[in-house]
């Protein structure tokens, strides 16, 4: 609320450096304001600018964004300035546009197996490690706050909204992957609170379902997870996920062991087909061979 | 910088009033005894009736507060993020004010890259100030799918309040009642919170939108509560171009 729409092909100066931008199109919108494809006009270059009237909002993202500049997973701020609009102030930031799609999109549009489901957890919890290195819990871990990259297929972290320091309240959260609210431990932002929110987007995502702490208690999903045809050692991972204070760097260990073993199953799997059927082609092709050595002998 | 008690109203409604008085005299009445009007429109999907929406952003200006759209399972970082976004605001202007009066200038004469550290202590400040908070819950007949979520968002609201590093002085007030009254007191400043638990699943939806009277007693529990206020000027003008 409160933002004024842009138009495409709009010219935009920000008002202390002087950039000049041209809007492409929205790409974004929320409580905070919107998000706008647009054009450095000096540069050629492409970016997302997000545009608000919350000016300490925007600040407090852009100064974050910058302290955590060396984490690759996490976009890139390249300024932040004002913009005056038919009288009306508002403030901007001009962040890194990733050209692809979010991880919610992504994954609600294909059936994906348990080892990509895996893997593209192992990239996010080696990106909260560095988050949580800097003395930083990321907070409300959001599928469509991490976007795809379409060309350089790298996972990009887009909107650091929720990120507290460690010790502190975490002020924004999903319910259904909040651990205060399966009663699984507290909103005092230490690195196994992101690490339950992970622990339920997997568990989601093997499900295909997102269970309601208000419907559900923690126990009932526990059960559901000891009910499924998976390894035990991704049971125990995922209930210790659950229920466990612990530390990213372990956390990451045991998923990369797991998704390493998940790799390997499928890749012996594959190799035991091929030898089925090169099995079978080789005993049909045998029979088929002394079927007709039989039936030229007895023609003759 | 004064210290006092930050006063709002938090209306939370999905149509149009259509019992007792305008709202927005009310929302009006609200501002110039320091008490700020926001207001969350509840929608559905696809669903708008214009009036209803226009009238949300009409109390809220009136009201010298903010105004949000909101599904109803989103309710609950609706009401937190305006709850916030008006403690700031009204910590800037106080700030501003100060500004221009040691140094002339305000914080959008600054630059932005050098704001930094103003914004950190305007945040810090929001964060501690005590605030007296009424929440005004629409219980009329269309809300009766929506009641439910929008029980549990309160709780969750109260919740958050408790990480809180400031003091929250929180009432709840359900309209029409559930006597079909125009209003009724679910949780007053002084009651025992852990009986809000209870008394809000008393609840009921049907009746009527009497928007006004809920907004007038919201003012009268406010002032018998609070005394101190934070003082904003008739920056009112100056609130409107910040919200568009």
């Amino acid at each position: 609320m409160g933002c004024v729409e842009l138009r495409p092909y709009q010219q935009l100066i920000g008002k202390w450096r002087g950039t000049p931008y041209e809007v492409i199109k929205k790409i974004g919108q929320g409580g905070f304001g919107q998000v706008y494809l647009v054009r450095n006009l000096n540069t050629g270059g492409l970016y997302a600018l997000k545009m608000t009237n919350d000016n300490i909002s925007i600040n407090r993202e852009y100064q974050l964004i910058n302290e955590l500049k060396n984490i690759e997973i996490v976009i890139n701020a390249y300024e932040i300035d004002d913009l005056e609009i038919d009288g009306q102030l508002f403030y901007f930031i001009c962040l890194d546009y990733i050209d692809g799609m979010n991880l919610d999109i992504y994954l609600k549009k294909r059936t994906i197996s348990l080892e990509v489901i895996l893997g593209l957890m192992v990239v996010i919890v080696e990106g909260l490690i560095k988050i949580h290195e800097n003395g930083y819990i990321l907070g409300d871990v959001k599928l469509d706050n991490i976007m795809l990259d379409r060309v350089t297929k790298e996972l990009r972290i887009i909107d650091l909204g929720g990120v507290v320091k460690k010790g502190e309240t975490i002020n924004e959260f999903t319910p259904s992957y909040d651990r205060a609210k399966w009663q699984c431990g507290s909103r005092i932002a230490a690195e196994s609170y992101d690490l339950f929110i992970v622990t339920m987007i997997i568990i989601r995502l093997i499900f295909r379902e997102e269970f309601n702490p208000r419907v559900h208690n923690i126990n009932d999903i526990i059960k559901k997870i000891n009910a499924l045809e998976l390894s035990e050692e991704l049971k125990s991972f995922l209930i210790k996920g659950l229920l466990k204070e612990q530390q990213s760097n372990c956390f990451a260990k045991d998923l990369r062991k797991i998704y390493n073993g998940e790799k390997q199953n499928r890749q012996s799997k594959k190799k035991n087909s091929k030898f089925d059927r090169i099995n079978i082609i080789f005993i049909s092709s045998v029979s088929l061979l002394i079927t007709t050595t039989l039936y030229i002998m007895l023609r003759l | 910088m004064k210290s006092g008690v930050l006063k709002q109203i938090i209306l939370i409604t999905d149509g149009q009033s259509n019992i007792g008085g305008d709202p927005v005299i009310s929302a009006k009445n609200a501002y110039n005894k320091n008490i700020i009007v926001n207001t969350i429109g509840i929608v559905n999907n696809e669903d708008s009736n214009d009036k209803a929406l226009d009238e949300i952003v009409s109390i809220a200006k009136a009201g010298g507060g903010q105004y949000e759209y909101t599904q109803i399972n989103n309710l609950y970082q609706t009401m937190k993020s305006v709850t916030i976004k008006t403690i700031n605001q009204t910590i800037q202007q106080a700030v501003n004010k100060q500004l221009k009066e040691i140094m002339g200038q305000g914080l959008e004469n600054i630059e932005p890259a050098s704001r930094n550290k103003l914004l950190k202590y305007i945040e810090e400040y929001s964060a501690e100030i005590e605030i007296s908070c009424c929440i005004l819950m629409d219980c009329s007949g269309s809300m009766n799918k929506k009641i439910d979520e929008a029980r549990y968002s309160i709780m969750d609201l109260l919740d958050s309040f408790n990480y809180r590093k400031g003091k929250v002085n929180l009432a709840v007030i359900a309209f029409p009642g559930s006597k079909l009254e125009n209003f009724e007191v679910i949780h007053s400043f002084s009651d025992d919170i852990c009986k809000l638990k209870t008394s809000i699943y008393g609840t009921r939806a049907s009746g009527g939108t009497p928007t006004a009277p809920a907004i007038e007693k919201a003012i009268s529990l406010i002032e018998e509560y609070s005394s101190e206020s934070i003082i904003f000027e008739e920056e009112h003008m100056g609130l409107e171009k910040c919200y568009g």
